[in-house]
C-alpha cells in the first residue's frame, strides 16, 4: 500500500455544504482515520467522475455509505449516485477555515 | 495573519486540490427561463440607458447610474451565454438538435456579444428573439407546447416563451 500523508488540505469550491462549509474555505482532513460514523464530513472520490467531493455521511451499511450534501438543493450525492463503497473515502474532515472574503459572490453584487 | 489567509497564500504556491459537490452531472434539470430573464434584463438596461438625459452625463450621479446599467447589462449578456451554453453543451444531442439548433446557439453567442458592445435597444431585442427561439426548440424536444406572452410585470413590454404545463 502506498504511503499516505496523514493530513490533507483542500479548498471547497461550491455550495453543497453550505452553510457550514462556505466556498473559498479550506478543509483539513485526516487520511489515517480508523472509523467512520454517521454525521462525519468526509472528502471522497466521486464514484463516476475524476473529482473529489465533500459530503456528510447519513447512513452506514457494512462497507457501503450513503452521503448527502448539507445544502441538498445544490448537491449531487447519494440521492443521484446511490450508496458508495467506503474505500472511496479519502479522509475525514476535522477542521475548516472559513473564507474571510466572499470571493465567489463578489461579481454577483453588481446588480444590487 | 489568520490561518485562512495563510492557507490562501500557500495555495497560490502549492495549489491544494479542490473538493466539489455541484457539477455538470448532468442532473437533467434544464430550463431556458433564466436565459430569457437575462435577455430581458439586457433589454431593460438599454431602455434605461436611453432614458438618461445626455446633458446630465457630466454629473456624477448620472455617470454612476450609467455605469451601473452597463455593468448589469454586461453581466446579464454573459449570463445568457452561460445558460445557453450549458443547455446546448449538456442537454443537446444528435437526437434532439440539428444544424439549425447549432446555428441558433452560435447566433445567440454573437448577439449577446453585440448586446455587450453597444447600447442599442434593437441589439437587445434581437438577442431576446433568438433566446425565445431557443426556448421553443428546448420545449419542443421535451414534447411540451409553448405559448408566447408578455412577460408578466416586466417593464420591457416584450414577450417570453412559457411552457404549457
Amino acid at each position: 500500500m502506498p504511503f499516505k500523508f496523514p493530513i490533507g488540505i483542500y479548498k471547497v469550491t461550491d455550495e453543497s455544504m453550505m452553510p457550514q462549509f462556505k466556498p473559498g474555505g479550506y478543509v483539513i482532513i485526516n487520511r489515517w482515520f480508523s472509523w467512520l460514523a454517521v454525521g462525519d464530513v468526509v472528502v471522497l472520490r466521486h464514484p463516476a467522475r475524476e473529482m473529489l467531493i465533500i459530503k456528510r455521511i447519513s447512513k452506514i451499511d457494512g462497507n457501503m455509505i450513503t452521503v448527502l450534501g448539507d445544502s441538498t438543493a445544490f448537491s449531487e450525492d447519494s440521492r443521484q449516485f446511490g450508496p458508495v463503497d467506503r474505500s472511496l473515502v479519502v479522509g475525514k474532515v476535522f477542521r475548516f477555515y472559513e473564507p474571510e472574503r466572499n470571493v465567489e459572490k463578489e461579481e454577483e453584487r453588481i446588480g444590487e | 495573519m489568520t490561518m485562512w489567509t495563510m492557507l490562501e497564500k500557500l495555495d497560490g504556491f502549492v495549489h491544494f486540490g479542490s473538493v466539489h459537490a455541484h457539477c455538470d452531472i448532468p442532473c437533467g434539470i434544464y430550463d431556458p427561463h433564466q436565459a430569457q430573464v437575462a435577455a430581458h434584463t439586457v433589454l431593460r438596461m438599454d431602455m434605461l440607458i436611453a432614458e438618461i438625459d445626455a446633458s446630465k452625463v457630466p454629473d456624477a450621479g448620472a455617470r454612476n447610474e450609467m455605469i451601473r446599467y452597463v455593468q448589469v447589462k454586461e453581466h446579464h449578456a454573459e449570463l445568457v451565454k452561460s445558460e445557453i451554453r450549458t443547455i446546448w453543451g449538456d442537454y443537446a444531442k444528435p437526437e434532439n438538435a440539428d444544424a439549425k439548433t447549432h446555428e441558433l446557439v452560435w447566433s445567440i453567442m454573437k448577439a449577446a456579444s453585440k448586446a455587450k458592445q453597444d447600447t442599442s435597444i434593437d441589439s437587445a431585442k434581437d438577442l431576446l428573439a433568438k433566446v425565445e427561439q431557443f426556448a421553443e426548440w428546448f420545449w419542443k424536444t421535451k414534447k411540451v407546447d409553448t405559448i408566447r406572452a408578455k412577460a408578466p410585470g416586466f417593464p420591457t413590454d416584450a414577450e417570453m416563451v412559457f411552457p404549457k404545463v
